[in-house]
């Protein structure tokens, strides 16, 4: 031993306890279970689709959820249903996760003091008969539900002698509901239709977010926004407190604070009314308008903006006002609703964009008033039924309210703060593995089926009610007189697919796979005339902030958490905010100059407190936010829910309950708590281009002109390489060169590619500790830029790898793991990887994301694993393959019926979940490819950073600045 | 050398434990050569029986040397979806049950096969032949390029039980691919 010198001894440990250490267990399945008697349709090796709708929020899109080997991996937009047309928001993309999430709730459970116990299904109805039984009185409280399992509910609470049952939905649309019962005498959301609308005028509506159907509204508001020779792009003006990221997509933004927007409404009516645009008259109001506007409040506004926004919005074709945010309440906010309503009458949108015919189905749920005597009504003598909704949470008093019930029965899949009062909570079905159907509005009737098998004990909630009754001894009965044993089959009697003979399970089969049924085309709606002679209106008593500390409250959802429902979902809240581009918490967004009187900096950690309760957050000093304001994300700040979601932000519906009676926003007092707080977590750190002309955009009038460019581009061809600039050799492709064209003038930024990315290639959450250090995996990001020139507008760039024909990263990697494949894709090799990030280095896009731990996906999240995508491990770089599994899916499918492959055959997840349809892929060396066409001849077309002559394949399209109207 | 002991042959001490009378030599050595021989003949005919070892043991004792060597059933008639995509695929267990149904039912393992079918419960069966998790394999495009069969999984018709005739590094892909001038490129295997 004394031979061997410490260099040596070191030399032997180190290298020993490196290799024990890094020895990564090699899973390996061995088992190989075949099925007993398979379904005809499925296949080993093959996905199966399930149409059903998807139940994240009420705007019913339809979904196809890819099924393979009786799991479901991915959720895609069914491109028949008339909402949605194929693409999926972030949200639509996350069920899966709300499937497969870790937290569920799994078993029944009996709460006896804080603890929660398990038992059998038959203790809990036999528990809960006995008390019905007894004399218990039903109330029923459920998330919006339409059809069947609406009749199943209702049934429910009549066979109980009760009709005490309400949906209950944080985002009702209060003030809109309430202004269109004033005026039209319908306390009904109209269908909103922005199909070739030429101007958008909304307030504070954020309609590409959360507001109305945003799928829907998103594809139609690109559409007329995309760059067409000779047709002029939509416009939009967006009036509002925030730049959301809707008012960022805008032409026009006024910043104007919430208690003003009445006001500026009333304004822009009675520009439009006294300069004769009207196309109805509106006389009557004048005397209205003028008590409104003469009120010594008026704010300072810009006159000359308001003319053009108030011309534009007269002189167009089809023009829609919007009024929003969703969960608005009281006088204000019901006032701005009335004057949007009337400015819709103003120039006969009402029957053609505004359609009262087909109100939404979120028409259905419970008003505040309803709501409040509901809560208030209970008493010891109830039994409580909440199905899927979270009142404890979003609505502030409601959990002391509902403990005053005699038992809360809960039934959801989540262990949420209102599961948590519960005496009983009966695990349900997820929305994927359930039957059920939801209409978001007549003429689309939209069928869910299970897509795979259940993972737990759970049963339907419609099930479970209906078992229930029978149990008490009153089984339900639907409207045809019958008593279904299951929602399965109350589905299909209340469809005429009851009888069971061949003709109807013919129907009934044909019915799922569609997805539901739907009118194609859409008869035209009714012009309503508005009662216009009681309309009258206070003159606002000058309230502006009297001290300095007071502010107006200004809550706004997120486009990823929406009503705080899905905060448990990793993917959502690992995908950055599109405006501020932060993940994993919320914030308070604060004026400078406001913060500056209150010696506010940058960093702190600040109160708002409002008559009902009252929240910490760091604060975010941004001139986006009027300087009256203090606003804050809505959705954050669970205390029950799941891992994901306990803990993260903090919840602004606690400061809301004063909104809902008192005003349009809660006055609101901020103050400074501590000076450090934890800082917000950001991916993109500046939204400054710096001078390097990243997102590149040309004059509406310039692309009119068609003057010829001159413009340097290299294709990613053997041709755009020049002996006199180019060191390394050209690449030949044989069969295919992928190329993708991404069209910057479509984004709206929602980042719905991105959480589609996520599911498709295994992408790991990580998580925030990690993401702050720095780490995130996410392989397309779509970072938001200001636009050169303008102190508000947003625009966003898709970035994700753009496969260079002469790839930096390809020559200096020492082990041949970023290579250039036959097929013009920058292939990432992992099983040769060894993680010297050197391709990261030379990378200038920053695309490339390395492995810096092993990630274990939290059972049962590893379900949701696509098995055509390696998982990779620690020390392995990562990036965006062009969905390489599925071009490599559609070739063999191609060879398999002897056929070449055609052209948008091939669809990366992104492309395939973009509302706006930005993404074009294809193949460069297909002559008639929709994508050479554009990377060869658009007039818009540019290469990121092409000075760098990497050659990318992704060619952008340049935005269009409309500089025409 | 130290190891020499004073007893080192038996005929030293012929009453202790030498050769029985009655039994000559000769016979003990021609017993001892016959027993040799068949050794011998065994080892030959087993390497020929099981040329590439004996494969794992599994639940049901299937033969592949009965159903594809002797009765001569194609590969596709069981592993069907192997045409048509990625996987070959595990015969479920009502392809068993379409012969077994009506012949042989008796046999004690058959018997079991019908009595799983009847309660809807699969057969584990141990894996044999696998390629490691970021290699993706496709068996249609192999079957539509003509590729046997035996090429990668040995001469089936030879074993009892299967077993991994050839080792699946990624040199045998790539010599094969070789061999027939087709792709190299990495991102068909691995992705």
């Amino acid at each position: 031993m004394s031979e061997m010198s410490r260099r040596t001894f070191l030399w032997i440990t180190g290298g020993s306890s490196i290799a024990l250490a890094t020895d990564s267990p090699r899973k390996l399945v061995n088992k190989l279970i075949p099925k007993v008697n398979p379904p005809e349709e499925i296949s080993p090796g093959h996905w199966t689709y399930y149409a059903t709708t998807c139940r994240e929020c009420p705007a019913g899109c339809g979904m196809h959820v890819a099924n393979r080997d009786g799991r479901a991996t991915k959720a895609e937009g069914n491109p028949e249903h008339p909402v949605n047309r194929g693409a999926l928001c972030p949200r639509g993309q996350s069920s899966l996760q709300g499937l497969f999430d870790p937290d569920r709730v799994t078993k029944v459970l009996y709460r006896s003091g804080r603890k929660h116990r398990q038992r059998s299904w038959q203790e809990a109805f036999d528990s809960i008969s006995s008390r019905l039984a007894a004399g218990g009185r039903v109330a029923l409280l459920s998330a919006l539900q339409t059809g069947a399992p609406a009749e199943v509910l209702h049934a429910f609470a009549a066979a109980f002698g009760s009709d005490r049952v309400l949906f209950y939905e944080p985002f009702n649309y209060e003030s809109l509901r309430a202004a269109h019962q004033q005026l039209f005498g319908l306390p009904v959301i109209p269908r909103y239709d922005l199909e070739g609308s030429d101007f958008i005028l909304s307030f504070a509506a954020d309609f590409l977010e959360t507001w109305g159907s945003p799928v829907r509204q998103a594809r139609q508001f690109s559409d007329g926004r995309a760059y067409r020779e000779g047709e002029s792009p939509t416009r939009m003006a967006y009036l509002g407190p925030r730049l959301s990221m809707t008012a960022g997509n805008g032409d026009y933004f006024v910043q104007v604070s919430p208690e003003q927007l009445p006001v500026v409404a009333a304004a822009l009516l009675r520009v439009i009314v006294d300069r004769g645009w009207a196309r109805n008259d509106l006389g009557v109001l004048r005397p209205a308008l003028d008590t409104l506007l003469n009120a010594p409040s008026l704010p300072a506004l810009d006159q000359e903006l308001l003319l053009t926004v108030a011309r534009g919005f007269t002189s167009a074709r089809r023009p829609v006002a919007l009024a929003g945010p969703p969960f608005a309440a009281g006088p204000t906010a019901t006032q701005t609703a009335l004057c949007v309503a009337l400015l819709n009458y103003a120039v006969g949108a009402i029957g053609s964009t505004v359609d009262f015919s087909r109100p939404h189905a979120l028409s259905g749920s419970a008003r505040d008033a309803e709501l409040d005597l509901f809560f208030s009504s209970l008493g010891a003598q109830d039994v409580l039924f909440v199905l899927d909704a979270n009142p404890a949470y979003s609505r502030a008093g409601a959990a002391d309210r509902m403990a005053r019930a005699g038992m809360v029965v809960y039934l959801g899949s989540q262990l949420d703060e209102t599961a948590e009062l519960a005496r009983w909570v009966l695990p349900t079905d997820s929305h994927l593995e359930s039957w059920g159907e939801y209409q978001p509005e007549p003429g689309v009737d939209g069928l869910m089926q299970p897509a795979m098998g259940r993972l737990y004990d759970t049963r339907g909630a419609c099930d479970i009610l209906i078992a229930l009754a029978r149990e008490a001894g009153r089984p339900l009965r639907s409207a045809r007189g019958t008593t279904p044993a299951d929602l399965l089959q109350w589905l299909k009697e209340r469809r005429g697919f009851g009888g069971g003979g061949d003709e109807a399970e013919r129907g009934w089969q044909a019915a799922l796979r569609t997805g539901g049924t739907w009118q194609e085309t859409l008869p035209p709606g009714t012009a309503h005339t508005p009662h216009l002679a009681g309309i009258s209106s206070q003159a606002q008593r000058p309230s502006g902030p009297a001290r300095a500390e007071d502010v107006e409250l200004w809550p706004w959802a997120s486009i990823m958490l929406y009503d705080g429902r899905l905060a448990n979902r990793g993917w959502l809240q690992e995908a950055p905010d599109p405006t501020s581009f932060i993940v994993w918490g919320n914030w308070i967004d604060l004026h400078p100059k406001k913060a500056a009187t209150l010696g506010i900096e940058a960093g702190d950690l600040v109160q708002l407190t409002s008559v009902a309760g009252s929240l910490r957050a760091p604060v975010r000093l941004t001139t986006e936010i009027h300087e009256r304001c203090a606003a804050v994300g809505l959705g954050q700040g669970h205390s029950a829910l799941g891992q994901n979601a306990r803990g993260v932000g903090s919840n602004a519906f606690l400061l809301l309950d004063a909104v809902q009676r008192a005003g349009f926003f809660t006055p609101c007092r901020v103050s400074r708590v501590a000076g450090n707080a934890p800082r917000p977590i950001r991916t993109a750190l500046s939204n400054d281009q710096l001078q390097r002309d990243l997102l590149e955009s040309v004059p509406l009038s310039v692309l009119r002109s068609a003057k010829p460019q001159v413009e340097r581009f290299d294709l990613p061809l053997p041709e755009g390489y020049h002996a006199d600039r180019d060191l390394y050799p050209k690449h030949e492709h044989l069969k295919h060169r992928w190329a993708m064209a991404v069209d910057l003038q479509r984004c709206i930024g929602c980042g719905a590619c991105a959480v589609a990315c996520y599911a498709e290639n295994n992408v790991p959450v990580i998580g925030p500790e990690l993401v702050a250090d720095g780490r995130e995996m996410a392989w397309l990001r779509v970072p938001p830029y200001r636009v050169p020139g303008s102190t508000w507008r947003y625009a966003w760039l898709p970035l994700h790898c753009q496969h260079c024909d002469a790839a930096p990263c390809e020559p200096v990697c020492p082990v041949f793991a970023s290579m250039h494949n036959e097929e013009g894709l920058n292939a990432q090799i992992y099983n040769r990887c060894i993680g010297t990030r050197y391709c990261s280095n030379n990378c200038p896009y920053k695309v490339r994301r390395f492995n810096w731990v092993n990630l274990a996906w939290r059972t049962p999240l590893d379900l949701q694993l696509n098995p055509e995508v390696t998982v990779r491990q620690r020390g392995v770089m990562e990036k965006c393959t062009f969905c390489v599994q599925r071009i490599r899916q559609a070739q063999y499918r191609a060879a398999r019926e002897g056929r070449k492959l055609r052209d948008g055959e091939v669809v990366p997840a992104c492309a395939q979940t973009c509302p706006a349809g930005v993404f074009t892929f294809g193949d460069l060396l297909d002559p008639g490819a929709l994508v050479t066409r554009l990377t060869r001849s658009d007039p818009r077309r540019y290469h990121l950073l092409h000075e760098l002559n990497t050659k990318p394949a992704v060619t952008f399209l340049k935005r269009v600045d409309n500089d025409v109207v | 050398m130290t190891a020499a002991g004073p007893d080192t042959g038996p005929e030293k001490a012929p009453g202790k434990g030498g050769t029985p009378r009655g039994v000559p030599l000769w016979a003990n050595a021609a017993a001892a050569g016959v027993l040799l021989c068949a050794a011998l003949a065994g080892m030959v005919y087993l390497g020929r029986l099981y040329p590439v070892g004996l494969g794992p043991r599994q639940p049901i004792p299937f033969s592949h040397r009965v159903h594809a060597g002797i009765k001569q059933i194609g590969c596709f008639m069981c592993h069907d979806s192997a045409t048509r995509s990625s996987r070959a695929g595990i015969p479920p267990l009502q392809t068993c049950l379409l012969c077994h149904a009506r012949i042989i039912r008796t046999y004690p393992y058959i018997a079991r096969l019908r009595e799983l079918a009847a309660r809807n419960q699969p057969v584990v069966w141990q894996r044999v032949n696998w390629v490691p998790e970021f290699v993706y394999f496709d068996h249609s495009m192999h079957l539509r390029r003509g590729v046997d069969c035996g090429h990668c999984h040995g001469d089936i018709r030879q074993m009892d039980r299967v077993a991994g005739a050839v080792k699946f590094e990624m040199g045998f892909c790539i010599q094969c691919h070789r061999d027939n001038r087709v792709t190299h490129d990495c991102f068909v295997c691995h992705r």
